[in-house]
Order: structure tokens, then sequence, then C-alpha cells
């Protein structure tokens, strides 16, 4: 199957079916990841944390996270006239998160430079990777290159039938990880791995809303200049 | 071969072009890369938050100011990390020669911030409370991480079309973030933030076979033990 044909299978998991995947294939699955993707200065400035199907406890920390975030984004955006009110119950479609196989959390992470950035640093060179305080100044570059990964990540996953989703809100805060002490610094991404039973695809199909949830036409997003 | 290795070996083959050669890839060949690319980037919300802005071959003189914008954030946050104490000299002022990709291509690729509106299904959930923020301009800043993850996911996807057409690609993260200072050298055509710069074209010479590189100490990843952590 060609590259094409597999990324159109992904679909965001309403449901994973209770099926664990080895975590010996999640293991393989992140090794050739790592291997295949490029990283500024070759620092890969952030950290996946792996919860597996034992985490179940975690999980719903996790998940907590992202309701209580959606709900204070509600809240504040109703206070500022942004909305007229807050739907104030969790998005279904963050089930995934409590509910699966493994759940992979992306971090910003400090690094110590390879020899040949330490030369570099020699003639002047600056590496902001390796310093706590530059770490939000350097999240986009840091968030584009966990993009990279998880885009190198999700096509080997779709080439083994295994189904990808991912959450994208949750506090940034490293303070409000409090219970979870392994997260040492700023959250990025949210990714879980299972096998789908259920899709938000699915849903929206029985529902008759398929069509209205549409991505901008393309021209909206590429403009040749 | 099995499928699984060749796009493995694929994306395994993608390395930094220091020098594009005069061969210009057909324009259709991007414009099929360049849709495949927006079909199989997934968005939060479909919302795609981002545009991209391409730069093809007549369009020298823009690309030059783009490596503008480049060099001179390099000699900025050299200066500045020499203003704090974190390095005891610059690198003098010269180009990076590993930018000169921005400057000489057939395609560049700036992908910059952009606010979307809501689709119709998204309208609705507005109306019932959902808060989208990716409409507000004002929150371009606030949702950037998310974006540049989502940017990230585009442009691998993007890469992987142009590799599996034999055309090579680069990277460069290092520029001025203000686009007020695109502005001032007359790049006016985003209104928001850039977040990557990506060229295209068919490579002449790798930064990886430069024998500077080649034979100086390992640039190599970090290990994958300090990269994963299993909880």
């Amino acid at each position: 199957m060609n590259t094409l044909d597999t990324l159109m299978k992904r679909k965001h998991v309403r449901k994973y079916k209770d099926k664990v995947i080895p975590n010996e294939t999640i293991n393989h699955l992140l090794e050739k990841t790592w291997k295949a993707t490029s990283s500024k200065n070759n620092f890969m400035a952030y950290k996946i944390h792996v919860l597996d199907n034992t985490k179940e406890f975690e999980k719903q920390l996790v998940w907590y996270k992202c309701v209580s975030k959606q709900m204070a984004s509600e809240n504040e955006a109703a206070s500022k006239g942004e909305i007229e009110k807050p739907q104030g119950k969790p998005n279904q479609y963050y089930n995934h998160i409590k509910e699966n196989s493994h759940l992979l959390i992306f971090t910003s992470r400090v690094c110590e430079p390879n020899d040949f950035v330490k030369e570099t640093i020699k003639d002047g060179h600056i590496a902001h990777e390796m310093y706590p305080e530059y770490v939000n100044d350097i999240i986009d570059n840091t968030a584009l290159e966990v993009g990279l990964f998880i885009s190198h990540l999700t096509l080997f996953c779709m080439e083994e039938n295994i189904d990808v989703s991912y959450t994208a809100c949750f506090p940034r805060q490293v303070e409000k990880w409090f219970n979870l002490p392994f997260i040492e610094q700023r959250p990025i991404s949210l990714m879980s791995l299972g096998y789908g039973e259920e899709y938000r695809y699915d849903v929206l199909k029985k529902k008759g809303q398929l069509k209205k949830d549409y991505k901008p036409s393309m021209d909206t997003i590429i403009s040749w200049e | 071969m099995t499928k699984e290795k060749s796009h493995f070996d694929l994306l395994e083959s993608r390395h930094h072009v220091k020098e594009y050669n005069s061969d210009v890839p057909p324009k259709e060949l991007i414009d099929i890369a360049l849709y495949k690319a927006w079909k199989t980037t997934p968005s939060k919300n479909n919302a795609m938050p981002y545009k991209v802005f391409v730069l093809g071959p007549q369009e020298w003189q823009k690309k030059s100011f783009v490596h503008q914008m480049v060099h001179k954030n390099h000699k900025d946050a050299e200066k500045r990390a020499m203003e704090r104490g974190e390095a005891t000299r610059t690198e003098g002022g010269q180009p990076n020669p590993y930018y000169e990709h921005i400057k000489k291509n057939p395609y560049l690729f700036c992908i910059h911030a952009q606010p979307r509106e809501p689709n119709e299904f998204y309208k609705r959930q507005v109306e019932l409370g959902m808060f989208f923020d990716q409409a507000w301009p004002s929150r371009v800043d606030n949702f950037i991480d998310t974006s540049a993850v989502e940017v990230g996911m585009f442009i691998q996807n993007l890469s992987t079309y142009l590799l599996e057409k034999e055309i090579n690609v680069s990277y460069t993260s290092c520029f001025f973030r203000d686009i007020k200072k695109w502005h001032e050298v007359g790049l006016t055509y985003a209104d928001y933030r850039p977040i990557i710069l990506m060229s295209a074209g068919y490579k002449k010479v790798y930064r990886k076979d430069v024998p500077y590189i080649k034979n100086g100490l390992p640039d190599i990843k970090p290990e994958f033990k300090d990269m994963i952590e299993w909880i």
C-alpha cells in the first residue's frame, strides 16, 4: 500500500477494543520512528513518556486534565464574551486518552549537545535546547519536531493496522501535572494507540453530520506567490 | 523488500541538502505532493491554523529576503548569547553555509500561523458552548505549539510524498518570529508569525558529504533510552 492509502486509513478513535498491543511492538515502532526522524542539531529536544495498559489510574488523571482544560477554556471564553455560555460537559472524543492500549505523553526535554555540537559551541554557536529557561521560547520548534515524530509513528502504526488518536487540549504548565511527577517539562502532545472499535467518523456519519465537518479548502491553505 | 521496510528506508534516506542542482522539479509534482499532504494531515477541529506560501523558481528575490531573515536572526541570537554570558564568542557574522538551501532552491515553502473560521459542524458546536480558539487572531501565540505540531505533521507528509518522487527536502527553523521584521523587508504575503521554512529540489551536495562534516566529530542523535521513558 502506498503512503497516501496508508495514511488515508487513519481516523480519530472514539472507543478502542480491549485488545492490548504487546509492549515489544510499541517499543519497536518507537525505535523505528526515532531512527527515521530528523532534528535541528540532532537535539531531539523532547521526551516520550509511555503508559501501557497497566497504567489506568495515570491515564485517568491525564484525561481529567484534558477535561479540566476544556472547561477552563470555555469558562474563560464565556467571561470574555467570546462564546455565549460554556458546554459544561466533557468532550466525548477525549475518551481515547483514558481507555487505550498505550498512551504517549510528549514533553519538552533539556538536552546535552553531542560532540559535534560541543565543538560548534566553542566556535560561538548558541544552542537554546541546553537551557531549561528557554523551553518556552523554543516551544514552536520543539512542537514542530514532535509533529515530525508523530507523523512517522502514525505511518508505521497504520502499516501494522494499529489505530492512533491525538489530543491537544491539556494544561501546558508543568505545575498542573504535579500528581504525575514524571512530567518534568512542558507537555506538548498526547497520542493514544490501540485497535479501534468505534470511530468519530462513524458517529458523525450516523448523525448525518459528516459533510459539515470539512477541512479548509486546499487553496485556503496553499498560496503560490 | 517488505512494504514496511520501504517506508522506513524512504524516510531514513532523507538528508539535509547543502546545495541543490539546477534542475527544477515539475510544478505538477509539487502540486500533487501538496494535495496529498493537505488530504492526509489531520488537524484539531479540522482548523488547519496555518498557511503555506510557496515561492517558485522565479522568486529568487523573495528567497533572498527570507535568507536575510534567517542570517540576521542567527547573528542576533549569537550576539544576545554573548551579552548574557552564554557564549564567549560569536561565529563572527559568517553566514551558516547550511542555510544556503533557503536562498538557492527551486521551491521554498514558508509556513506561517493563520487563524481559521470554524466549519459548519464547529459553528454549531460554538453555539452550544465550545470554544474554537483557532478563530481568534489574539490567541495565535497561545495555540502556537498546537499549530506547530500540526505543521510538523504536514511537512513530514509533504516530505514523504516528495521523497517518493526522488525530490529532496531541507528545513530551517532559525529565523525571526516577529512578522513585522518580515514586512519591513517587503515580505508582506503573510500576516502572522512564521513556523518553519522548507526547501525542495534535486540535491547536488548533502551536508553529510561535506568533508568537514564527514570527517569531523560524530554528529549523532541522543540515545533512544534518553528519549523514551516507560512509566
